[in-house]
């Protein structure tokens, strides 16, 4: 409860965020730290056009309209990175902090602050961020700060350039961090060899097999080779004390080439993360000599990150690979000074991490490095774990300077300077699409990868030899790269990057099995694409899934039992034509039942005493299909239970538990959007500043892969040609981030039914236009 | 009279105080006031009370209507006042009362403890 007098004062507490007026501002202001006068127009949605005269002007406005909107995300997330959430929230937070300290969130950020600062010219661009920020906060009082200050009675602080590198880092941790290595471990130790690799296949069937880079690309040079070692290493059970990143974070990108459209590219892109109010994107357009540029930015960080220029356009989706191994430490005694190292000891780093508690208190946590990385796992981490030390060796821990990235592609005219740009990105490799006006189509996969042996550091691995370490990267002209392929077009879906001619190992524990196969099966097919088209494609509710699965449990289910409601339900779901639309009944049965089947198939897993990850969705059908393995039997009873067995038990679960939901919510109808509750939440979980169900189809594994709580966060379409940049954008949100302005999350609902907005840009601030809807000039003092 | 005069005084310097000062301001100006103008100690809690109730109601009124209760409504769940933006600005008004009405309770007790009666006397 905020301090009553001042939180009602109607002069300065929550009353003043009473916004009727979507936005209000002065049409001059003076300020400190510009060099010329910037002009920013707000159009009808709210967002900014920005044109200054030079770089560091820009990037100063670009901060000072972002805390403008986003004043309080943008340093929560940054709380939220450097594990100090305890600060505001107090003691239910420390866990939750201790894990981000552990995971060394600040630990890499200052390591790439400082490699970025070396460059003079580039450390001005964030300072000249940073300024514009701090001049926005600068230029409040109490009565201006966002709600959520108000409510939880605390002030914001400046911004520093680190703290944009901490946001960076949160990105990393949701898109670099996924690992399997523990579960693993566990696995093999506990199955041995034959059926880990019947569980956790690396690749799926040949015939289900669709990877980023087409089939048949050539890859005809030496590859860099590391000698993998000649011992097994010894496995021991352990417990997963760290929180991992949800595993629905993915995306989708698709680019068609002139091939397909007869004239110019498209180009299309949907980052599908968790989606949260204020959104996790802020859309603006940057405009100084040298650069025109429109798209999605991040609270916090300069520069456009998925967007188009006047020439070219890209988007983002996550290319997953294991980019993290564990070492098992061995230290020399319990002082944990030094650790073995082949025939040596190594001296460790000690940080004393202090965790401040908002009582006052503080809880401090000494974190042991090693040249690996941060001994995340310890006696002294949660106190639950194994005694075993195990050091982590994350890529995103590095030096990085993906930063510089954004800068150089959004000044990029073609692919040979949109690839120079990507050369610096890789704490979190991304598939990056690419469209240019001239037609032209690609997709590169930059990235910081380690070369590996077979296997490297899919199990924990022994550090104190070095033979496991990480010795080489692959070199920047291997990395995977696709341009004007002959099938006319470019896709990623976070699916498995290339076959295995590519003479590097490109294991993930989670790559996805169906979006990227949706996507490649309809734009094969289609032929002079459209704008249209890309939109009713990013929209697509297609569930591959239940296409793959659900005949094969309609054939296996015995029906002879079945009362008027199973008999029903039955038919409903046999002439269901796969489409997770928001107002059918059968997806919401048909996911009741597979999620019944898939933990009766894994009963094996629940309530085990070690940490263990259950198959993945598309082996567990595909395990289902082709035999009567020993996990289809389940252990807690008696009878030997057959897959046939499985699939009327689970759709006999199924039913009682959809009439429970249906008991409990009144909603006779169970419509999949009711049922599937899409729900866009504020970042506080405050349910006033947030909204349920949303009326959007589509699920995980879905193209429109809008889950409970996950989902389409920024949808883009671009088209390119002689005519110029046209783009069309919409999210589940608002540029406004205060949950008291009339057009707080506005655009939630033409995102839920697939429409999009028409992106005004052009190469100069536009006069009488009536879609403008508030000018400011700042000048400089 | 004087209490009439204390109210309207008290609101006037709180009215201006608040534009640009913490809310705490008001319980420096309510003492104030009621410090330099005599009353009995009833008549000093209403000026108060009446006074800063008053002008934080009628803000808080004005602003919710102004706005269609566009944030009013969401925080009258999260206070919680089942959704009632009427009850949140009463409630404000409240809260200001109480604030001013004590504030100027406590001026007044101040000026008959510490006060001389020959300062006193230049008022009666």
């Amino acid at each position: 409860m905020p301090p009553l007098g001042k939180f009602f004062n109607p002069f300065g507490g929550f009353w003043q965020n009473s916004e009727k007026e979507a936005i209000s501002g002065p049409s001059l202001l003076e300020m400190n730290g510009l060099k010329e006068e910037v002009t920013i127009q707000f159009d009808e949605y709210l967002i900014p056009h920005i044109f200054a005269q030079n770089d560091e002007d820009l990037y100063f406005v670009q901060g000072y309209v972002t805390a403008f909107h986003r004043l309080w995300q943008m340093d929560f997330l940054r709380y939220i990175a450097a594990g100090q959430v305890s600060e505001i929230l107090g003691e239910t937070a420390v866990n939750f902090d201790k894990d981000k300290r552990r995971k060394g969130l600040s630990y890499g950020a200052r390591k790439k602050l400082e490699a970025v600062e070396q460059d003079p010219i580039f450390r001005a661009r964030l300072q000249a961020y940073t300024d514009g920020v701090n001049t926005y906060i600068n230029s409040i009082s109490f009565k201006d700060y966002p709600i959520e200050y108000k409510l939880l009675n605390y002030s914001p602080e400046l911004w520093t350039n680190l703290k944009s590198f901490l946001v960076v880092m949160m990105m990393a941790e949701d898109l670099s961090l996924g690992e399997s290595d523990l579960e693993n471990t566990n696995a093999l130790k506990r199955f041995g060899r034959e059926v880990f690799d019947l569980l956790y296949p690396e690749k799926p069937l040949l015939n289900d097999f669709d990877p980023v880079i087409p089939l048949g690309t050539k890859f005809t040079f030496e590859s860099v080779k590391i000698p993998p070692p000649n011992k097994q290493e010894a496995l021991a059970f352990i417990t997963r004390e760290t929180s991992r990143p949800n595993p629905d974070n993915g995306s989708n990108n698709f680019a068609v080439g002139a091939l397909k459209t007869g004239n110019g590219a498209l180009l299309a892109n949907e980052p599908d993360l968790a989606l949260n109010l204020p959104s996790i994107w802020y859309i603006a357009h940057l405009n100084a000599p040298g650069v025109n540029v429109f798209g999605a930015t991040i609270p916090g960080v300069p520069g456009v990150i998925i967007g188009h220029n006047d020439s070219i356009a890209w988007g983002l989706t996550n290319a997953k690979r294991d980019l993290v191994d564990w070492y098992k430490i061995e230290f020399r005694n319990s002082k944990r000074d030094e650790y073995r190292y082949d025939n040596q000891w190594l001296k460790t780093d000690k940080i004393v991490e202090e965790i401040k508690i908002r009582d006052g208190s503080s809880v401090f946590d000494t974190i042991v490095f090693t040249h690996y990385g941060p001994v995340v796992y310890d006696q002294n981490f949660t106190g639950s774990g194994d005694q075993l030390n195990l050091a982590m060796r994350w890529v995103a821990h590095d030096p990085t300077e993906e930063l510089k990235t954004g800068y150089y592609i959004n000044r990029a005219n073609n692919y040979e300077e949109f690839k120079q740009g990507l050369a610096y990105w890789e704490s979190f490799p991304q598939n990056f699409a690419f469209a240019n006006v001239k037609g032209d189509v690609g997709l590169h996969i930059p990235g910081k990868f380690p070369v590996k042996w077979k296997e490297q550091g899919k199990f924990i691995l022994d550090g104190t030899r070095s033979v496991n370490d990480w010795k080489a990267y692959i070199p920047e002209e291997h990395e995977l790269d696709v341009m004007n392929p002959p099938r006319g077009f470019v896709s990623s879906a976070n699916q498995h990057p290339v076959d295995s001619t590519y003479p590097y190992y490109t294991y993930d524990y989670n790559f996805e099995h169906y979006r990227g196969r949706r996507l490649n099966d309809r734009l094969n097919i289609l032929n002079a694409v459209t704008v249209e088209d890309m939109m009713k494609l990013q929209n697509d509710n297609f569930n591959y899934r239940a296409f793959e699965s659900l005949p094969m449990m309609l054939d296996g289910l015995n029906t002879t039992s079945f009362n008027n409601q199973k008999t029903e339900l039955h038919s409903l779901l046999k002439n269901w034509d796969y489409f997770n639309n928001p107002d059918l009944q059968s997806p919401s049965i048909y996911e009741l039942w597979w999620i019944k089947l898939y933990h009766l198939l894994w009963d094996e897993f629940e309530n085990s005493d070690v940490s263990l990850m259950r198959p993945d969705v598309y082996n567990s059908i595909r395990l289902l299909k082709n035999t009567d393995h020993e996990f289809v039997d389940i252990k807690a009873t008696s009878e030997i239970e057959t897959a046939r067995d499985l699939f009327l038990m689970s759709f006999n679960q199924a039913v009682d538990s959809l009439n429970i939901w249906i008991e409990q919510t009144g909603k006779e109808d169970f419509k999949w959007s009711d049922f599937k509750n899409t729900r866009i939440t504020h970042l506080l979980r405050i349910p006033q500043f947030s909204q349920d169900h949303v009326p959007v189809g589509g699920n995980r594994n879905i193209v429109n892969a809008a889950s409970g709580t996950h989902g389409p966060s920024w949808r883009m379409v671009v088209q390119l040609n002689g005519d110029g940049v046209k783009a069309w954008g919409v999210y589940p949100g608002s540029q406004t981030g205060n949950p008291g302005n009339v057009k707080y999350g506005a655009m939630i609902e033409d995102w839920a039914k697939g429409n999009y907005h028409p992106m005004l840009f052009s190469s100069h601030p536009l006069a009488n236009n009536n879609q403008i809807i508030l000018i400011q000039t700042f000048k400089p003092q | 009279m004087n209490m009439i005069f204390k109210m309207l005084l008290t609101v006037a310097f709180t009215y201006v105080g608040l534009m640009s000062m913490p809310w705490w301001i008001l319980v420096l100006i309510a003492f104030a006031v009621s410090a330099a103008i005599p009353t009995n100690d009833l008549g000093a809690f209403l000026a108060g009370f009446l006074g800063i109730g008053l002008l934080w109601l009628v803000i808080a009124w004005n602003i919710d209507i102004e706005t269609d209760s566009v944030l009013s409504s969401k925080i009258a769940y999260i206070i919680p006042v089942e959704g009632d933006t009427t009850f949140l600005v009463i409630l404000s008004g409240v809260i200001g009362g109480v604030a001013g009405g004590f504030s100027s309770l406590s001026g007044n007790l101040f000026r008959k403890i510490f006060m001389t009666k020959q300062q006193q006397s230049m008022y009666n």
